[in-house]
């Protein structure tokens, strides 16, 4: 069938989108703690992609003379017993940590989500079997658990991740299949069925985006337990080790100078990971109580 | 005292805004209309017309939110919007009671019906527990539900919307209101449950001498049932009149339009013009008419200055500046 | 002339827990080219069910479905996926009805890429123009989300999606009913326009009687599963046989103040599907029923003019 070329107008819904941006400006204003989640991860992010570069001191770099120096103009943070400065050591270990947060959430979200997703959709014995399995794994508190694969897998950055991972999964698993037990139902599901979608595209192409919110929320809160798990670990002395300066390494290092009355060296990195794992949690609580279905966004 | 002849309730040019980002967005503008005793008057509207907001400030339950703007609302010589929250609880259910769209979610569904009936009774006489619940069994069996004593110990989700909404008019009778507002009391009903509960509905009227204010989208429920309609758009009234008045002689556009959209089992309708296409959006900003923007034969003034109501023969009251501008027999040219 | 779909003795099973209820029990309809056949009934008669199965989103228990006279329950997943752009529906509330997630666009392009039917970006793009325009729609409304439109808007685009693959069979599932009454009508009307222009058939569903009179031509009553009576709308709607199809009748209020008209108010409620009584459903709430009537199924009988009625009622 030839027909003339109908003239397509091309221009984008300006007003649309200016309204969405205003209106998520607004929602902002309203939710003071979450721009203080905001304000402390902003700083967090920008010590760590410029702060190595900023910081005077290399890291590693000992120098006995000045060792546990209390903090002072030269040293902001002090230094540790072997005379490292401690605001050097503190900035790049936040790269390392903000790395094992995130690499821990990605790999729990992915795979959690997918899992959920499926199971959800599916039903009978499928979803039995990863109900049964996420039960058992939920049974452990996350950090006994990581402690225990790290033992089996060894220390070393990356099984910390998978460690640690592993532990989250079963969350991100049930809220997915929360959202997806009631996203089936909806009339688009079916919509999408009768238009000739196969159960994967309808999984993953169109439930899955409506289900993801409450993913998202919890990924924000689990960086900040991530944090606070691996650091945890590498307190205890599993998982990484000194002299790579992670926050719980530092911690652990520090402590010992505590009994001689060198508080620093073990405060300040004690510190940035309250910190940075409060501003995560801040961020991700606004996030829950914005995206909750009763809170009249409209 | 009040004359024999004042309405039982007066709404007088009420208006009402809610809040929306840093506006205040004006839901109901300069609303007027009245019920008299012991008739029926059916308020009917599409929706955002406002209809079920103005009941609900009648009840008193508007949301902390909303804010009323101007106006009154008269109940037997009393301005319920400036009544103290007491006094308009001990109205409530005497002398005004309302029944909801959702019906079993204005029942509790932790309490058996006939408790919940029996309650009712007790807060409007002082009897004691057990006549008020045999009181509650009688009732329960006047609005038609089988085997009454049974069905008193049910729960809400045990029984049929239907009988929902049968056990909401028990509570109501055992109040026996003067005004009673009923919001789209069969929604979701079907059709032949629908008859049965406006049949039961009539009598219960009759026999209590209530008035009722019946609040609908459906032209033909209003048209078997009502005495008296008062349409509604976008937060303004547009017309009222006696039924047959309004259906044999709608003078308002929006009315016009309605009646012409108006589908009907007894004959095939004629599907409407290209002319009555329009668009849907409602506006709530316009200062005049706020049906101007789909009316065929808007002024200029319609968009600037709200008209008033205005009286045609026969109690009929339109509330536009150029309902004569068709040749108002009903059909715009 | 060969019926587009036709439905033999349709029955689908539901398990609650222990029980088993019928929720059609027995369907058989034709629908020829180019007709609206509208399907009515209550809450509970199994309509909406009906429907589903006839597109096989639900798979039916018993009987058999023909598509063009080929037996679409035994075709395979693949192959049914393949077929479903010349079977479509549109659904009762377009607010939910819509991936709120999709634009219009990627909504109306969908089907067009899933079947194959536009092979390159101008061909989408004018096929997405022509069928918004065909549904009165801008096409800049394109980029709109869901909620940046109206409910008729959705309802429209809900149509667009099914027409778009220009189908030969739509069923449509109370696509009127979430809408206000001025935007209904213009509703119906564009359904009737656009099975005019593109023939194609129409399987209504609805439990309003007005909007049946207006679009279809031929109806069918339900009641707990089963038809109960069946023929050409103006028969039907003039001339009701069946009790409860002169219950229906009776209880839809009409919009003129002057008739009077004399009701039937029906007793009661319908029983249960759970404890569904032997022979006829309607029994209890008939006031021309017979002990013959308790004891079988009445059967389907023609009654002249193309109606029929399951009633052993005499005229």
């Amino acid at each position: 069938m030839v027909s003339e070329p109908l003239a397509v107008p091309r221009h984008r819904e300006q007003a649309a989108r200016e309204g969405r941006a205003w209106r998520a400006w607004y929602v902002l204003r309203s939710h003071p703690s979450m721009i203080a989640g905001l304000v402390l991860l902003a700083i967090v992010l920008f010590v760590t992609i410029f702060g190595p570069s900023l910081v005077p001191y290399k890291p590693l770099k000992t120098d006995p003379e000045n060792r546990l120096l209390p903090p002072s103009a030269l040293h902001l943070m002090g230094t540790d017993a072997f005379g490292r400065d401690i605001l050097s050591r503190v900035v790049n270990g936040a790269r390392l940590d903000l790395f094992i947060a995130f690499s821990v959430v990605a790999i729990a979200l992915g795979i959690g989500v997918f899992v959920g997703m499926f199971s959800g959709y599916y039903g009978g014995r499928v979803d039995d079997v990863v109900m049964r399995i996420t039960d058992v794994i939920l049974a452990f508190p996350s950090f006994i658990l990581a402690l225990a694969i790290t033992a089996i897998l060894g220390n070393s950055i990356p099984n910390v991740i998978i460690a640690i991972a592993i532990a989250y999964i079963p969350y991100f698993v049930r809220l997915t299949r929360g959202e997806v037990l009631s996203a089936k139902e909806r009339d688009y599901a079916e919509a999408a069925r009768c238009v000739g979608n196969s159960n994967w595209r309808i999984i993953y192409l169109h439930l899955l985006p409506n289900c993801l919110t409450p993913a998202l929320v919890q990924a924000t809160l689990c960086l900040g337990w991530a944090i606070l798990d691996a650091s945890g670990l590498a307190f205890l002395g599993l998982g990484i080790r000194p002299p790579t300066p992670e926050w719980g390494v530092l911690v652990s290092e520090g402590s010992r100078d505590i009994i001689g009355g060198q508080w620093w060296t073990s405060f300040f990195p004690g510190a940035v990971i309250v910190l940075t794992a409060f501003g995560f949690n801040l961020v991700g609580d606004s996030l829950r109580d914005v995206t909750s279905p009763t809170e009249a966004v409209q | 005292m009040t004359a024999h002849d004042e309405p039982l309730l007066a709404i007088r040019s009420l208006s009402v805004s809610f809040p929306r980002y840093n506006q205040r967005v004006r839901v109901l503008d300069r609303v007027s209309f009245s019920v008299d005793r012991g008739a029926f008057v059916g308020l009917v509207g599409e929706s955002g017309s406002g209809k079920t907001l103005s009941s609900l400030t009648a009840m008193g339950f508007l949301p902390p939110s909303a804010r009323v703007d101007e106006g009154e609302v008269w109940l037997n010589g009393q301005n319920l919007l400036t009544l103290p929250p007491e006094e308009m609880t001990r109205l409530r259910g005497r002398k005004i009671a309302m029944i909801f769209q959702s019906t079993r979610s204005a029942l509790n569904p932790m309490m058996r019906v006939g408790d919940q009936v029996a309650r009712a009774i007790r807060i409007q006489k002082r009897v004691g527990g057990k006549e008020a619940y045999a009181e509650a069994v009688r009732l329960l069996a006047r609005v038609g539900i089988a085997d009454a004593e049974k069905r008193a110990r049910a729960y809400p989700h045990q029984l049929s919307g239907g009988m929902c909404q049968r056990v909401l008019v028990a509570m109501m009778l055992a109040c026996r209101p003067a005004l009673l507002i009923a919001d789209e009391p069969t929604t979701g009903l079907d059709v032949t449950i629908q008859a049965q509960i406006f049949e039961m509905f009539l009598e219960i009227q009759r026999e209590i001498g209530a008035s009722v204010l019946l609040i609908t989208h459906d032209l033909g429920v209003v048209a078997e049932t009502c005495q008296r309609v008062v349409v509604m758009y976008a937060g303004q009234i547009m017309e009222s009149a006696p039924v047959a008045s309004l259906f044999a002689s709608p003078l308002h556009p929006y009315t016009r339009m309605l009646m012409r959209s108006v589908l009907r089992v007894d004959r095939r309708v004629e599907p409407p013009g290209a002319a009555s296409v329009m668009k849907e959006e409602i506006t709530y900003s316009i200062l005049g008419c706020r049906f101007a923007p789909r009316c065929p034969v808007a002024l200029p003034i319609c968009w600037e200055q709200k008209p008033d109501a205005e009286s045609a023969e026969n109690d009929h009251q339109v509330a536009c500046y150029n309902w004569r501008g068709t040749n108002g027999t009903g059909h715009s040219g | 002339m060969e019926p587009v779909i036709r439905v033999d003795n349709l029955r689908k099973a539901f398990r609650e827990g222990r029980s088993v209820i019928w929720a059609v029990n027995g369907v058989s309809l034709d629908i020829y080219p180019g007709e609206a056949v509208g399907l009515v009934g209550e809450s509970g008669c199994g309509k909406t069910t009906t429907a589903r199965c006839v597109l096989r989103l639900v798979e039916p228990t018993e009987g058999r479905v023909f598509f063009q006279g080929a037996d679409m329950t035994q075709w395979s997943g693949g192959h049914l996926r393949r077929q479903r752009r010349f079977f479509q529906m549109v659904f009762q509330d377009p607010n939910t009805s819509l991936n709120p997630r999709f634009t219009v666009r990627r909504t109306l392009a969908e089907p067009l890429r899933l079947h194959g039917l536009a092979s390159s970006r101008r061909t989408t793009e004018e096929m997405l123009c022509e069928t918004m325009l065909r549904v009165n729609l801008e096409p800049r409304l394109l980029e709109r989300y869901p909620h940046q439109l109206s409910g008729g808007q959705k309802q429209r685009v809900g149509i667009a999606r099914a027409i778009i693959t220009s189908p030969r069979f739509i069923a449509l599932d109370e696509p009127t009913s979430s809408l206000d009454m001025s935007i209904r009508i213009q509703i119906l009307s564009l359904l009737q326009r656009l099975q005019n222009e593109m023939n194609m058939a129409y399987l209504f569903i609805s439990h309003d009687l007005s909007a049946v009179r207006f679009l279809c031509s031929r109806v069918f009553v339900m009641y707990l599963g089963r038809v109960v009576e069946a023929g050409p709308v103006d028969e039907i709607f003039e001339r009701p046989a069946h009790p409860y199809t002169r219950a229906l009748l009776s209880a839809i209020p009409i919009p003129d103040p002057k008739l009077k008209r004399q009701r039937i108010i029906l007793e009661g409620e319908p029983p249960s599907l759970f404890n569904l009584p032997p022979g006829c459903g309607f029994y209890d709430r008939c006031w021309a029923r017979k002990p013959s009537c308790r004891g079988e199924m009445p059967p389907f009988r023609d009654i002249g003019d193309g109606h029929f009625v399951a009633c052993f009622a005499e005229e």
